[in-house]
């Protein structure tokens, strides 16, 4: 309780003192007053009754700290005195705060991704106890195939059963942006994460139901499978509005219609990180094919260990099932060649602990993450750095004042604890912003790593990690900022202060700080210029077609009355075709089956006549008529495709250059035929220019050009003047025109589809270049304030130098030679950093070498440019010394 | 607890005596009330007073108010708290046996 009122009275301090003033003087005057009484004159009377008093201050002092906590009150007046003196130097107080809340702000932006995205388990049940079964992907896989998707639905029961009490397996096929109609066909379509899980997944995983029920592993029936769903917490909040009334409601899924089982308890997403599901599917209503081929190797597996079972164990108790299916399967693909058979079947199985479910998100993240983390690292060891060599500039300049204070009898405790004020409240001003900073860039940069169609989603609010991170960090920023000034700053004895020599050590220490700045930001200014001149590079690649202007339209062909035949359908594609390509503003349309750079991809073997067939598998992809016109890939020889070819045998096909020289070597490719390995005969009929398929790294992909044949769902390329969305618009309108159940299911630019190949890339490099740009004007900040103390200490020399003859080119040299070795010493330091970083960063560069010495001269040239305008007007200033008027001064 | 200092236990235990005989004072009051009870043997600097009913005040034994007294002047009046009461109770009677050791040695010896 006194503890309190002590608080309240140095809290409220001008009003315990007007207090104890008044209680004082009442006592002096009644006394006062008594003697007058008797008879004396008012001053006479007033000095008596001070002499009886007693040494009125000194008692009021005592009776001050007796009605304060002495400490609590130096240190409100340390804070109080300390935001005086910022406000007064806003440009000091904002250069400290900015700077430190910036580089704060990014390190903890960064890492609360990848808290979310690396180091927490899922949100079930002993997370610990989940492993994955994987099976390494072959050399020869494709650049699009999906890490750890190496199980059919048949090898899954087999698996399933082999395992037994061991373990308890789930099947997720990949999620997939699928068109949801909530409400019959006529309702609008929406786009939301599908994924076919097997009904146990929920009860194994201790999922349970916000509302209605959950698949559950009783409903399972792969003869008559049971249409439900299952709802995110997030979509059912999002779409519904938390609407009860959304269980038993029907959607239709793909056209497909499913009823709503239930939600997903709240804070389930999904078994992968940084992918969010809306909507579970029992696997069981995948097509029949997708259930019964043994080569459909396109689902994962997950498992829940049984009690006292470790992943060796599990891993050993299936070996024998897949190398056995393996081995049968492989036996009955006559095509592959003999030497990739052998190496394929000795592939076995692995299973690792999952405790964070699936992680092709963290596989790809990783690296780029680990890498902003440094980068924002040094960034933040920048502006430390900055901050102690502006601290410790202004403590030197005081020590006159310090020297002062310790003879007039203040302790060095006292001292030391101002100074630690304030240093520690311009950094914790400096956490405030961070955090702020924090919470807007985190979903900036989560945004920034989301593409079309690929929404990156983590959960980023509810982790204690992150603040506990940041008060870490911001500890150690106090620590490395306050305490190596403050202590320097009050070491020095009085006399030797009061000798001014506080000023010399003042700079050697600022030189180093200057030098390790100077390492940090050249390395974070090199790895920024990389990294841009990477995604530059990336972006310049010539993708053999011209995605501009081109909107690439889903359509789905569900016919007026039941399925339509393939001649129909193909009939009402090539009509939508034509009507599009013949509307004002369009210059071209063609059909595909699937988008590039869409991921989807048919690929086979090929072989010339009596040759083995390659190890490779090549991309077969359909197209119509005017295909190659519309993207504008150039064709070099031959003819293109048109709508009357079909897929009679030998089939029509145009090749592109890079598949040509690879199994035709230079010769002349029109004329020739080769072999798919389903044994179907193809004859070339022109040759195309190179172009890219699916990714934009690496060089142009062989790719077969053959006729289209109608599915029920394809791809309307558009080339006009209208921009996506009015092109999409304008292709709905045709479609309704022509009636018969066709729809425009989902529009793209085809920009988009080619950017998002390049997301990590775009991350690294936007980043990377703000995280530089951060680096190098803290840096300037910090050259600039290290001359201009230097030059304001040495302001006698050099008006004496100035008096003696030196010319101002002689002058800034003079000043400038200071930091000369420093700056240099910072340079091959950072330059020697920025190699390292980039060398681990190498797989995501593109056409940069991590000792590239373009790159390497253009983060020189920017930061010289930089140094130099930091330093021209501390150098103007000793260059332009009157050194009358210096000399005159002292 | 603190180290009992002589000086200090007399001052607390007469301010606390007064204020619990005679009702809320002001400082003036009671270092009146000594001076006369005492019969002026106990000469202190009126002063060193204030400091010792402060700490008093903070240890929660009196509380002091702001009134207005009799002849229209503001004063900070003290009264003894119940805390204040049970104080006086142990000090006295750690005072009467100090006052009881100190007899015998000064009669016996």
């Amino acid at each position: 309780m006194s503890w309190i009122s002590k608080l309240r009275n140095a809290l409220l301090a001008r009003h315990l003192d007007d207090d104890l003033a008044a209680e004082y003087e009442d006592h002096l005057a009644r006394r006062a007053a008594e003697w007058e009484a008797k008879g004396l004159a008012p001053a006479e009377a007033r000095a008596r009754a001070l002499a009886s008093f007693g040494p009125e201050l000194a008692f009021r002092e005592q009776s001050r700290d007796l009605r304060v906590n002495v400490f609590l009150e130096s240190f409100l007046q340390d804070i109080l005195q300390t935001a005086r003196t910022l406000v007064r130097q806003p440009v000091f107080a904002l250069t400290i705060v900015l700077s430190l809340g910036f580089a704060i702000g990014a390190i903890t932006a960064v890492y609360s991704i990848m808290n979310a995205a690396m180091f927490r388990p899922l949100p079930v049940a002993r997370p610990e106890t989940l492993v994955t079964l994987e099976s390494p992907a072959p050399d020869v896989a494709l650049p699009g195939s999906i890490q750890g998707a190496a199980f059919s639905y048949p090898l899954f029961t087999e698996l399933r059963q082999a395992a037994g009490p061991r373990a308890r397996l789930m099947l997720f096929d990949t999620p997939t942006r699928t068109a949801v109609q909530f409400g019959d066909s006529n309702a609008p379509r929406e786009f939301a994460a599908v994924q076919n899980v097997t009904e146990n997944m929920f009860e194994t995983l201790g999922i349970g139901a916000a509302r209605g029920e959950m698949l559950s592993s009783g409903m399972e029936n792969l003869a008559s499978p049971q249409f439900s769903c299952v709802l995110s917490y997030d979509l059912w909040q999002r779409r519904f509005g938390a609407d009860p009334g959304v269980v038993g409601r029907r959607i239709l899924i793909d056209e497909r219609p499913f009823t709503v089982l239930g939600v997903a308890a709240r804070g389930f997403t999904g078994v992968e990180t940084g992918r969010f599901i809306d909507i579970w599917l029992p696997v069981t209503t995948a097509s029949r094919g997708m259930l019964t081929n043994h080569g459909a190797r396109v689902f994962r597996v997950l498992a829940r260990l049984g009690a006292g079972v470790d992943p060796a164990s599990l891993q050993d108790s299936l070996q024998a099932t897949f190398l056995r299916e393996q081995a049968e399967r492989l036996a009955a693909g006559s095509s592959l060649p003999p030497g990739l058979a052998e190496r394929l079947r000795k592939i076995g199985l692995t299973v690792n602990p999952a405790p964070g479910g699936f992680t092709s998100f963290r596989r790809q993240y990783a690296r780029p993450l680990a890498i902003l983390l440094a980068v924002s690292l040094c960034v933040l060891l920048i502006a430390c750095i900055n901050v102690a060599g502006l601290l410790s500039a202004r403590f030197a300049a005081r020590s006159g004042e310090m020297a002062l204070r310790l003879s007039l009898g203040a302790s060095r405790t006292r001292l030391t604890r101002r100074l630690l004020t304030e240093t520690f409240l311009p950094v914790v001003c400096a956490i405030f912003i961070g955090i702020v900073i924090a919470r807007l860039a985190a979903p900036f940069l989560l945004n920034l790593a989301s593409s079309y169609g690929r929404p990156l989603q983590l959960d980023l609010s509810t982790d204690m990690m992150v603040p506990a991170v940041c008060a870490t960090v911001a500890g150690l920023v106090a620590l490395l900022c306050a305490l190596i000034p403050a202590l320097h700053s009050t070491r020095s004895g009085p006399m030797f202060a009061l000798r001014r020599a506080g000023g010399q050590t003042g700079t050697r220490l600022g030189r180093v700080f200057l030098g390790a700045q100077v390492a940090f930001a050249f390395a974070v200014l090199v790895c920024g210029t990389g990294f841009v001149a990477s995604f530059r590079n990336l972006t310049s690649v010539d993708l053999g077609f011209d995605p501009r202007g081109v909107a690439v339209i889903g359509m789905v062909n569900n016919g007026a009355t039941g399925t339509p035949t393939r001649d129909v359908q193909m009939a009402m594609a090539n009509q939508i075709r034509d009507r599009v390509a013949a509307s004002a503003g369009v210059s071209n349309a063609a059909l595909a089956w699937w988008a590039a750079f869409s991921d989807a991809r048919r690929a086979q073997r090929v072989a010339l006549p009596g040759r083995h067939f390659s190890e490779a598998e090549e991309t077969f992809y359909r197209v119509s008529g005017g295909y190659f016109e519309t993207l504008r890939t150039p064709l070099l020889e031959g003819r293109s495709l048109s709508n009357r070819d079909n897929d009679d045998e030998p089939v029509p096909s145009v090749v592109n250059r890079a598949f040509a020289r690879k199994y035709f070597g230079d010769t002349s490719v029109v004329g020739r035929e080769f072999l798919r390995d389903d044994g179907v005969r193809h004859l070339i009929v022109g040759l195309a220019a190179d172009a890219h398929y699916s990714d934009t790294h690496g060089g142009p992909e062989p790719i077969v050009y053959m006729p289209m044949k109608p599915p029920r769902t394809f791809t309307l390329y558009v080339r006009s003047d209208l921009g996506a969305v009015s092109t999409g618009q304008l292709a709905a309108r045709e479609a309704a025109a022509l009636g018969n159940g066709l729809h425009v299911t989902d529009v793209v630019p085809l920009e988009l589809l080619v950017d998002r190949t390049m997301v990590r890339e775009k991350l690294l490099a936007v980043v990377g270049a703000a995280f530089a740009a951060m680096g190098l004007i803290v840096t300037m900040v910090g050259i600039f304030g290290l001359l201009t103390y230097s030059v304001s200490q040495r302001r006698k020399e050099i008006g004496l130098r100035a008096a003696l003859g030196a010319t101002p080119r002689h002058l800034c040299w003079f000043v400038s030679r200071e930091i000369s070795t420093p700056v240099a010493a910072g340079l091959v330091a950072g330059l020697a950093g920025a190699v390292a970083v980039l060398r681990y960063a190498r797989s995501l560069l593109v056409g940069v070498d991590s000792q590239d010495p373009a790159m390497i001269a253009a983060g020189l040239i920017a930061f010289l440019a930089g140094a130099t305008i930091a330093g021209l007007l501390p150098m103007w200033r000793a260059a332009t010394v009157d050194p009358a008027l210096t000399l005159r001064q002292d | 607890m603190k180290t009992p200092n002589t000086a200090q236990t007399a001052i607390d235990l007469l301010v606390l005596t007064i204020l619990s005989r005679r009702g809320p004072l002001h400082g003036y009051g009671i270092a009146n009330a000594i001076q006369s009870l005492s019969a002026e043997a106990l000469k202190v600097e009126e002063g060193s007073l204030y400091p010792a009913l402060h700490r008093m005040e903070e240890l929660g034994w009196i509380s002091a108010e702001w009134q207005v007294t009799e002849n229209k002047r503001r004063a900070r009046l003290y009264t003894i708290s119940r805390s204040g009461l049970r104080q006086l109770e142990s000090e006295r009677e750690r005072w009467n046996d100090f006052r009881t050791g100190v007899t015998r040695v000064l009669r016996l010896a």
